[in-house]
């Protein structure tokens, strides 16, 4: 027979486990998502991507973090999207300090470098200069680039960083096949992203 | 303290059931969630219908992360009632990419793929059978009956953009009844 008191703190456990677990389980969402994704991502230096972007067979949380980070993510078998939010070092973009993007033009039909605020939206400037492509971009004499990221005026290919309190970098590579799994993209030779000075 | 040691023990073992089930649950939603808030926010639109977005600017923010050389049109589509023909003219960069409503990108198609230009596509739900009579259209069966529709045209220069605004409002959807 279970008396009345056991009924009771048996009640008490049951609402206290509902209440915090319901509270813990909704605000881990996100860190966990952020973990999954982040840990199942691939990187090159600066670089990097994650194949399930998009995919059927992704798990949930990198499901939910594609939902609230890049809604609409193709997937990576159409275009590849890189980013980098940290120069070659490992050091976070802030929005007031130069940086170089170099190196050899990615192996891609057409390729886009484009330059994000904080928030992932362009950033504002006199120029209307957000990105450089394959098809735009000033390259050097041995057939390799330079984006200068700045706050002041630069000679060449420019962006612009404005007010931007940090930035990110998308490289994104349309009708490639060059990187098409984890193993040629560890292998490829990707732009370095170089700081330069501080203000 | 000795007769609550048990107590507090499946107290916190019922918490940490708790919290994975709603973890779990949560995270599954949340996709469907972020789309059905999007459809209803920010592409409140009529089903069925493209919606040609301007150039990207630095005031666009209806994506995160636009590409600015990117040209984007967007349809709600809703094929619980009838199949969806879709045409669109193809440019030399040119996608066209389904979403379902937990976001998954169920399909692709690029001008260097596509057979014919302009390129047809007949979105169908699961469970209806359609054969398409010009048999120029491929047809697509969409996991959800719901979703978003996305054609991308990249403009390689802003010479190029004119042109590929011109050929972007030739997109058409319509209902197959």
């Amino acid at each position: 027979m279970i008396d009345i008191k056991t009924i009771f703190k048996v009640l008490i456990v049951a609402a206290i486990a509902l209440v915090a677990g319901a509270i813990i389980g909704f605000v881990t969402v996100n860190p966990i998502a952020n973990f999954v994704t982040s840990s199942s991502n691939v990187s090159n230096g600066p670089w990097s991507t994650n194949y399930a972007y998009g995919s059927s067979g992704a798990n949930p949380y990198v499901k939910a973090w594609v939902a609230e980070n890049g809604l609409m993510a193709v997937s990576s078998s159409l275009s590849l999207y890189l980013d980098a939010y940290t120069d070659d070092n490992g050091q976070p973009l802030a929005g007031n300090c130069d940086y170089v993007i170099q190196g050899p033009a990615p192996k891609s039909g057409y390729w886009n470098i484009t330059l994000y605020n904080e928030n992932g939206f362009l950033i504002a400037n006199d120029q209307n200069r957000y990105s450089f492509s394959s098809t735009d971009i000033q390259f050097e004499p041995d057939g390799t680039f330079k984006i200068y990221l700045s706050g002041t005026q630069k000679q060449g290919n420019w962006l612009p960083t404005g007010n931007a309190k940090t930035l990110n970098v998308y490289l994104r590579l349309h009708d490639s096949t060059a990187y098409s799994n984890a193993a040629a993209l560890k292998a490829a030779v990707l732009p370095n992203i170089i700081k330069g000075g501080c203000q | 303290m000795k007769k609550l040691m048990p107590w507090i023990g499946w107290t916190l073992l019922a918490i940490i059931v708790v919290a994975v089930i709603v973890n779990l649950i949560v995270a599954v939603n949340v996709p469907t969630a972020i789309m059905e808030a999007t459809i209803n926010k920010k592409f409140n639109y009529p089903s069925n219908q493209w919606i040609f977005e301007p150039p990207i600017t630095d005031n666009s923010t209806d994506v995160v992360r636009p590409a600015p050389d990117d040209i984007y049109s967007i349809c709600v589509y809703d094929v619980s009632q009838h199949p969806l023909r879709v045409t669109s003219m193809t440019t030399e960069y040119w996608t066209i990419s389904a979403f379902a409503m937990n976001t998954d990108n169920f399909f692709n198609l690029t001008s260097s793929q596509a057979k014919a230009n302009p390129v047809e596509v007949v979105f169908v739900s699961r469970g209806m059978t359609y054969q398409d009579p010009t048999g120029k259209a491929q047809v697509v069966t969409a996991p959800s009956d719901k979703g978003i529709l996305m054609i991308t045209m990249v403009a390689p220069n802003q010479d190029a953009m004119p042109g590929i605004l011109q050929v972007q409002k030739q997109t058409t959807a319509e209902l197959v009844k």
